[in-house]
C-alpha cells in the first residue's frame, strides 16, 4: 500500500517502537527518539506520514522509538535505548524476526548510515547511549549522525514544559495528569542543570571528544525554537552553532506537517 | 488512490495472520450446526466460561476484525481489495454461515462485515457496489488517512498499558484490580503522585492503569483527529468509526460514565497538586470529546444511508434509522469474550450500566428521528 515501505510493524520486544521498513533498503535508517512526556508519533506530528511518501527516503528504514519517559531514571532510559540501538544496527536475530519476511531473507544487508533524530530528553538519553556505546567499542557508532530538536543535554526547566503542554493545542489532554505530578519524578530531576546525569554527560562527552574519534557525539545540527523556555539553549561540547527557528516553542519546533515542512526537510537533509 | 492489488492486500492483512485464522475458522464451520450456534451464543443466554470456547470466539472476532479492515480499504479506495482465492472463499463461507451471521449481525452487531460480504457476492450493480462508485470517481489519495487508521487499529494490540486499560474498562479484573481501583487512585492525590513519580514497580497494576488511561486519552484524541481529517470523506469516516464501534457505540454509555467519573475523581487530586485549573479544563474537554465520539448517528448515518438497505437492521438497532427503537446493550469485537470470562467479577461501588444507559440528554434521539 505504501510505495516504498512496508506497513507499520513493531520492532522491539515491548511493541512500543514502530518501524516502517524500506522495500528496497539502501543501508540507511532514521531513528526518532521523543522527549519527556512525548510519544513516538505525536512528538513529530505527521512526520511518519510525510516521510513514507518522500522519494528521497524510499530506501531508508524509519524507526519511531517508544519508551516510558516519565517514571524511569534518565540513565535507565538511556540504557534501554543503547540496547535497542545496538540490537537494531547489528540486526540481532530478535530484531530480524520482527522484520517483514522479505527483509529477513535479505542476504548481506547491514546499516551503513544511522541518523538519530531526537527531541528534548530524547537528545540527552541518545547522547548518553551513544557515549556508552562508543566507550564499549561499538564501531558502528562511526556511522551515526545526530539531528537534535530542542535538546535537553544542558538541562531543562520542566515546570515550563508543563505550562507549555497545558497551553498547547492538540497535546494529549490526560497526559497533563502526568505533567502535574511528574515534576517530582526522577527523570525530571535528572534533567536539572546541575544534576549528576547532565554534568557527567557533558564531562564524559568532552573527554571522549578530546581523545579522538568520537564523531558520533558531535551533533550534525541542533535546532531550537525561538520561544523555547523549557530547555537551556547553551552549546554542548563541540556541537555546531544552533539554528533558531523563529516563532516556535519547545514542542512545536519538531512537528512536521504539510503546512510546516521545515522539520521534515532537516531530516531529509541528513540522508 | 487506486484499489489494493493482491500483494498489497496480503501485506495489510498480514497482521491478522490470516492463514491461521482461516484454519481455525474452517474447522469451526465444519462442526455441527447446533455446536456452532451454541459456541457463538450471546453471553446473556449462557455465560462464556470455557477457555477453549473463549479462544475460538476470539479467533472468530479477529476474523471479523480482518473483514472490517478490508471493508475500510474498500471504502477508502472505492474498490474491493483483491483477495487470494482461498481467503476470498473463506470470507464468503464464514460470513454466510448462519451461526456466524447471528453472531455478528444480531448477538454482537458489527456492520462492516455485512458490507464486505455483499460486495464479494452481489452483482456489480447491487447497492454494496454502487456505493463505491462515487468514491472511485472522486479518486482522493487516502494513503495518509489509512496509515493513521492502521496504526490506530493496531495500537491496542501493541501497547500493553493501553490493552490493560481497555481490559479493565471492559470489566476485566487482575488480582482484584479493576476499574474501581483505577478510579480510586485518581481520587487519591497521594496515591496518584506515588504512582506517577515512579514509586511503584513498572508492572504494577496501578501504574499500568494510569499509563493506560493516558494512552487511552491519546487514542481518543488521535481517533478524533482521524475523523476530522476524513470529514470530507463521510463514508470513509463512517467506516473508521464503525471499525471501533464496540467502544464508541456498543459501550458508549459506559465509556461516558467512566470518563465523567474520572473527571470527578481527579478534582480533589488536582486541587491537592495545587495546579488544577488547567487540568480541570482539559478534563472537561476530554469528556466533551468522548461525548462527541459516541454519537452513533453522526458517524454512522452516511454509511447507513449509502448502503441502504444492507445496514438497515443494524441502524434500527442503534437508532439511526427512521424506525428507531431504543438502543440495546449489545456488544461486539474480540473483547466481548474476555469480558465474558473475567478472573473475578467486580465488587466495587462503580457499577456498569449494562443494558440501560444513564440519562445523557445531549445524545438522545427521539423516536422516529432520521
Amino acid at each position: 500500500m505504501l510505495p516504498h515501505h512496508y506497513l507499520d510493524a513493531p520492532i522491539d520486544a515491548t511493541g512500543e517502537s514502530i518501524s516502517y521498513l524500506s522495500r528496497n533498503p539502501d543501508g540507511r535508517v532514521i531513528v526518532f527518539v521523543h522527549g519527556f512526556m512525548g510519544d513516538k508519533f505525536a512528538t513529530w506530528h505527521k512526520m511518519h506520514e510525510e516521510l513514507v511518501r518522500e522519494p528521497t527516503a524510499a530506501g531508508t528504514d524509519l524507526i519511531f522509538y517508544g519508551y516510558a519517559s516519565v517514571q524511569p531514571q534518565a540513565l535507565a532510559s538511556a540504557g534501554l535505548l543503547r540496547q535497542f540501538l545496538h540490537e537494531l544496527v547489528t540486526l540481532t536475530p530478535s530484531v530480524k524476526a520482527r522484520m517483514h519476511p522479505a527483509r529477513q531473507s535479505l542476504a548481506g544487508f547491514s546499516y551503513s548510515k544511522i541518523i538519530i533524530v531526537a527531541h528534548s530528553l530524547g537528545a540527552a538519553i541518545t547522547r548518553r547511549a551513544l557515549l556508552d556505546l562508543h566507550k564499549g567499542g561499538a564501531t558502528w557508532t562511526n556511522y551515526v549522525s545526530l539531528l537534535l530538536f530542542a535538546p535537553a543535554h544542558r538541562g531543562a526547566q520542566l515546570a515550563e514544559l508543563r505550562k507549555e503542554l497545558v497551553h498547547q493545542s492538540g497535546s494529549s489532554i490526560i497526559s497533563l495528569i502526568s505533567a502535574f505530578f511528574s515534576l517530582r519524578s526522577q527523570a525530571s530531576r535528572d534533567l536539572e542543570r546541575k544534576s549528576v546525569f547532565i554534568r557527567q554527560l557533558k564531562s564524559e562527552t568532552a573527554a571522549a571528544l578530546t581523545n579522538g574519534s568520537a564523531t558520533c557525539l558531535k551533533a550534525r545540527k541542533v535546532i531550537f525554537g525561538q520561544k523555547d523556555s523549557v530547555v537551556l539553549i547553551e552549546r554542548f561540547c563541540d556541537d555546531p552553532c544552533e539554528a533558531i527557528w523563529h516563532g516556535h516553542n519547545h514542542t512545536s519546533v519538531c512537528k512536521a506537517s504539510p503546512q510546516f515542512t521545515d522539520p521534515l526537510r532537516e531530516v531529509l537533509n541528513q540522508l | 488512490m487506486t484499489g489494493l492489488n493482491q500483494s498489497q492486500t496480503t501485506e495489510v492483512l498480514a497482521r491478522y495472520e490470516p492463514d491461521d485464522l482461516m484454519e481455525t475458522v474452517g474447522r469451526f464451520l465444519d462442526s455441527p450446526p447446533a455446536h456452532k450456534r451454541f459456541t457463538l451464543r450471546s453471553h446473556k443466554t449462557t455465560p462464556i466460561e470455557d477457555a477453549d470456547e473463549i479462544a475460538l470466539r476470539d479467533d472468530i472476532d479477529e476474523f471479523l476484525e480482518m473483514c472490517s479492515t478490508l471493508e475500510v480499504m474498500s471504502l477508502a479506495t472505492g474498490v474491493v481489495p483483491e483477495l487470494k482465492f482461498d481467503l476470498r472463499t473463506a470470507i464468503v463461507d464464514t460470513l454466510s454461515d448462519e451461526s456466524v451471521v447471528q453472531y455478528y449481525a444480531v448477538n454482537y452487531p458489527t456492520p462492516l462485515p455485512t458490507l464486505l460480504l455483499a460486495q464479494l457476492t452481489e452483482d456489480e450493480d447491487g447497492p454494496a457496489h454502487s456505493m463505491l462508485l462515487p468514491i472511485r470517481e472522486q479518486s482522493v489519495d487516502t494513503t495518509a488517512l489509512l496509515i493513521s487508521f492502521l496504526e490506530l487499529d493496531a495500537r491496542p494490540w501493541r501497547n500493553r498499558d493501553l490493552q490493560f486499560f481497555f481490559d479493565i474498562l471492559d470489566g476485566y479484573q487482575f488480582d482484584g484490580f479493576g476499574i474501581d481501583a483505577f478510579l480510586s487512585i485518581l481520587g487519591d492525590a497521594d496515591q496518584l503522585a506515588h504512582v506517577l513519580i515512579g514509586k511503584t514497580k513498572i508492572d504494577a497494576h496501578e501504574l499500568r492503569s494510569i499509563n493506560g488511561f493516558c494512552q487511552f486519552a491519546t487514542f481518543c484524541e488521535d481517533f478524533d483527529q482521524l475523523c476530522k481529517r476524513a470529514a470530507d470523506l463521510p463514508l470513509l469516516r463512517s467506516a473508521f468509526w464503525l471499525n471501533f464501534s464496540y467502544w464508541f457505540c456498543e459501550r458508549s454509555h459506559y465509556l461516558r460514565k467512566v470518563t465523567r467519573e474520572a473527571r470527578a475523581r481527579l478534582a480533589p487530586s488536582g486541587n491537592a497538586a495545587n495546579s488544577f485549573e488547567d487540568l480541570h479544563d482539559h478534563m472537561a474537554d476530554f469528556v466533551v470529546m468522548v461525548d462527541k465520539l459516541t454519537r452513533t448517528r453522526d458517524f454512522a448515518l452516511p454509511l447507513v444511508e449509502s448502503a441502504a438497505p444492507l445496514l438497515d437492521h443494524w441502524a434500527e438497532m442503534h437508532g439511526v434509522s427512521a424506525t428507531r427503537r431504543r438502543r440495546r446493550g449489545t456488544r461486539s469485537t474480540r473483547r466481548r469474550n474476555r469480558r465474558d470470562h473475567p478472573p473475578s467479577r467486580r465488587d466495587g461501588n462503580f457499577e456498569e450500566a449494562e443494558s440501560e444507559p444513564e440519562a445523557l440528554p445531549e445524545i438522545e434521539i427521539e423516536e422516529g428521528e432520521h
